[in-house]
């Protein structure tokens, strides 16, 4: 449920309305007013800590501010548009030309539409000075408040207005004139049988000007004239707020800084009020003194100062006699049957119908702010403009935010452009190994195409242009083409899994390092006299392997004793790993005349042996 | 340009910067590993190059039976053997692979070999060409006439040998191309 303060902010004392629920459906929880001290009005902390400490407000989702149309040019515009952003942008164009006593920067302009009946949109245009919205602004931020909004009175009251029923129609017939009495000026208000506006007179005349020189000057301050019970403040108190949104918080941050206000210590960040009125008027005073205090004399010329301005008004918009005219505000007795003699208009005080809590009925123009807080869109008028333009939470990081971002963007820059030279480095780099690759491999595919005897299948596939193959794949594909051609040379060379015969070179080698071996021992001579290596293949009574035969004659040493050597031979061939079987000597016979002898030695040898490496020697 | 429209376009800018900002981070991070991939696969593919260079150079070239025989005539003029004669004789396939035997015949077979220009022939005529085994050798000696036949046991002579017989076989798995 939303929360909605409505604040009309003057020069002599501020009104509020507290509202709660949706703008279809609401209900004013709190309410009440305040008038100000001539010594409040020269501190701006001060005047906030004051509106602060009466509104007691609590959590608000929405604070609205308005402030009085007294000293505010109005001027009526006819343009060929109403479109409101059409509009805003040569508002000021427009109505400079009127404003020949402001300077048109010192000043922001909005206005509300009009329904006159005439052809063309006929715009309302209030001029506000800026000097009002900042000092207005800055007394409430001190209440710890950043209200979005910042309209007029007049737009507040329309507001507050429409929530009554209008079922008249459009045009002359049904129109209504409503004022309202404020402090120390008045508001008429005319409106057509359809709620639409019709036209706006401020008068400056409140009931403050029956205190007029009576010259009471800080009188004892009147006490709000209500407020919720401080359980129920308490209570609000207890709820999570966030300062911009908390007026409570000021209300207490006020009380901790009573003893500073004593001191009256000089803070630089504190100004005197000026959001504008009649300083003249006094100060102070509440409506219920000012009546006490005005004599019959100052009532009467009072009345027939304000009848004449009411005249005065009417005749302005072209309302006739006759009719209605009702009252809001201030009630000054007598008034009423007066204005009624005066204008000869029916003139009946008129009720809203809206109570708070404590059964006080609300300001009209506190209560219509409030009402646009909860979503009444009836005037749009919103003088945060310009450099008072409503900052959210993010515009108020922009600049931060702005300065981060920039940062960021140059580092990431940077970083960017140097990555992107190192890559480019890298790109660079992985091309020339590529490059240097493809050239070895044009080597020896050279070396296939100039040499006939070179089959052609041995070229290796180098050329990728055209397969779509990306820059930094295509040294793996040469790396695999390349890794092919070794894979067609291995298993062009290699023996695979198979059983390969047995070699009659291993097995000579074999031999001729067996004998070699065994006759180092031996001083005589000896002499081989054939071999014959047969390779035989494997069977199931016997490995593969090879059968040898060798002729071999040994002659006597110097001792003579050779005897036994054709033994040993056989026998020492039977103790080599590689033999398979039994070594043999069938026979031998004596050669020459040396006393020599020759035989023929068989032996099978096994060269496929794990322990034997075909060829490992010559 | 109002300050919120700037403000809005600097967002999306520094949004940009990022996303330029990670897509380079993550790019160079990319060209990083390539470029060590890009070292790595130069170096396999120099070294295997250099190594294709050296084995192709000894490689048969083929398979049918002029490329046999190129390969025993070569190995045989590098052992200072002389020309051959080689014939190439298909043996019947067995159920996991298929044979041919080649029978060398040297010209100047008559005049001897040493061991050592044996030795020389036997070893690169098997290493240098695939799968292939010496199975069957036969030697014997010449005499310092230069003629065999007929020499006696226990004669001094010279060693030089006389290659009476030599045969290669190679072995193919069935399915395999040479």
């Amino acid at each position: 449920m939303a929360r909605s303060l409505g604040i009309h902010l003057q020069s002599h004392g501020f009104d509020f309305a507290l509202l709660e629920g949706s703008a279809k459906k609401y209900s004013v929880t709190k309410s009440g007013s305040a008038v100000f001290r001539s010594e409040d009005l020269r501190s701006t902390k001060r005047l906030g800590k004051l509106i602060a400490d009466t509104c007691k407000a609590g959590k608000v989702d929405q604070v609205i501010v308005t402030l009085p149309a007294s000293g505010v040019v109005m001027r009526e515009l006819s343009m060929p548009f109403n479109d409101r952003e059409k509009v805003m942008q040569v508002l000021k164009f427009e109505v400079e030309s009127e404003l020949y006593h402001l300077d048109i920067d010192d000043v922001i302009a909005d206005f509300i539409e009009l329904n006159d009946g005439r052809a063309t949109p006929t715009l309302l245009v209030s001029v506000l000075e800026k000097e009002r919205i900042a000092s207005s602004l800055e007394v409430l931020d001190h209440a710890d408040c950043d209200p979005p909004v910042v309209t007029l009175s007049h737009g507040s009251l329309l507001a507050a207005l429409n929530e009554l029923p209008h079922e008249g129609a459009e045009g002359s017939e049904g129109r209504e004139a409503y004022l309202h009495i404020g402090a120390e000026s008045s508001l008429m208000m005319v409106l057509n049988g359809d709620g639409s506006l019709y036209g706006v007179r401020a008068l400056p005349l409140g009931w403050l000007e029956l205190a007029r020189g009576l010259n009471i000057e800080d009188a004892e301050m009147a006490l709000p004239e209500s407020s919720s019970d401080e359980e129920n403040a308490n209570e609000d108190s207890g709820s999570e707020e966030t300062p911009a949104d908390s007026i409570e918080e000021g209300a207490d941050a006020g009380e901790e800084s009573a003893s500073e206000e004593d001191s009256e210590e000089e803070d630089e960040d504190d100004h005197e009020v000026t959001i504008g009125g009649d300083s003249s008027l006094p100060f102070g005073i509440s409506f219920e003194t000012a009546l006490e205090l005005a004599d019959d004399a100052a009532q009467q010329g009072f009345m027939a100062r304000f009848a004449s301005e009411v005249r005065r008004g009417l005749a302005a918009m072209g309302i006739p006699s006759g009719g209605s005219l009702y009252m809001l505000g201030a009630r000054i007795p007598g008034l009423e049957g007066y204005l009624e003699a005066r204008l000869g208009k029916d003139i009946a005080p008129l009720d809203l119908g809206q109570v708070d809590k404590n059964d006080n009925v609300p300001e009209p123009i506190a209560f219509g702010a409030g009402l646009r807080g909860l979503g009444v869109d009836v005037s749009p008028m919103n003088f945060r403009q310009e450099e008072f333009r409503y900052a959210r939470g993010l515009e108020r990081v922009e600049g931060p935010l702005t300065l981060a971002l920039v940062g960021l963007i140059v580092f990431f820059a940077i970083e960017f452009v140097l990555n992107f030279k190192v890559i480019q480095q890298r790109q660079a780099d992985a091309n020339a190994l590529y490059v240097k690759a493809h050239n070895k491999v044009e080597q020896i595919n050279k070396r296939v195409q100039d040499d006939e005897e070179y089959p052609i299948e041995w070229i290796v596939k180098s050329d990728f242009a055209g397969m779509g193959i990306a820059d930094e794949e295509r040294i793996i594909r040469l790396g695999n083409n390349v890794r092919k051609g070794k894979t067609q040379l291995d298993e062009l060379m290699g023996a695979s899994a198979l059983e390969m015969p047995s070699s009659c070179l291993e097995a000579w080698r074999l031999l001729m390092t067996f004998l070699e071996d065994e006759m180092a021992s031996f001083n005589g001579r000896w002499m081989i006299e054939s071999f014959e290596f047969s390779s035989v293949e494997a069977s199931s009574r016997q490995p593969a392997h090879v059968d040898a035969k060798f002729g071999i004659t040994i002659f006597p040493d110097g001792s003579g004793d050779f005897i036994g050597r054709f033994d040993q031979i056989p026998s020492a061939l039977n103790r080599q790993d590689w033999t398979v079987g039994e070594a043999l000597i069938p026979s031998t016979e004596s050669v020459g005349t040396e006393g020599a002898k020759s035989g023929v030695v068989k032996v099978k040898i096994l060269t496929n042996s794990p322990a034997i490496t075909p060829g490992a020697g010559k | 340009m109002s300050n919120r429209t700037t403000l809005y376009l600097l967002m999306a800018l520094a949004a940009a910067a990022i996303g330029l900002r990670m897509w380079s981070v993550s790019s160079l991070a990319t060209w990083d590993d390539n470029v060590a991939v890009h070292v790595s696969k130069y170096k396999a593919i120099v070294e295997t190059c250099n190594d294709l260079e050296l084995r192709r150079e000894d490689a048969p070239k083929g398979s049918d039976e002029t490329s046999f025989r190129k390969h025993f005539q070569r190995q045989a003029h590098k052992a200072l053997m002389g020309d051959v004669n080689v014939s190439v004789n298909p043996l019947a396939a067995k159920r996991t692979y298929a044979d041919k035997r080649f029978e060398i015949e040297f010209l100047k077979a008559a005049d001897g070999f040493s061991r050592p220009s044996l030795r020389m022939f036997l070893f690169s005529a098997e290493q240098k060409y695939p799968r292939i085994r010496t199975t069957a050798l036969n030697l014997r000696p010449i005499g310092g006439s230069g003629r065999s036949r007929g020499i006696e046991a226990g004669v001094d002579r010279e060693d030089i040998w006389e290659i009476t017989k030599l045969e290669f076989r190679q072995r193919t798995p069935v399915g395999k191309k040479d």
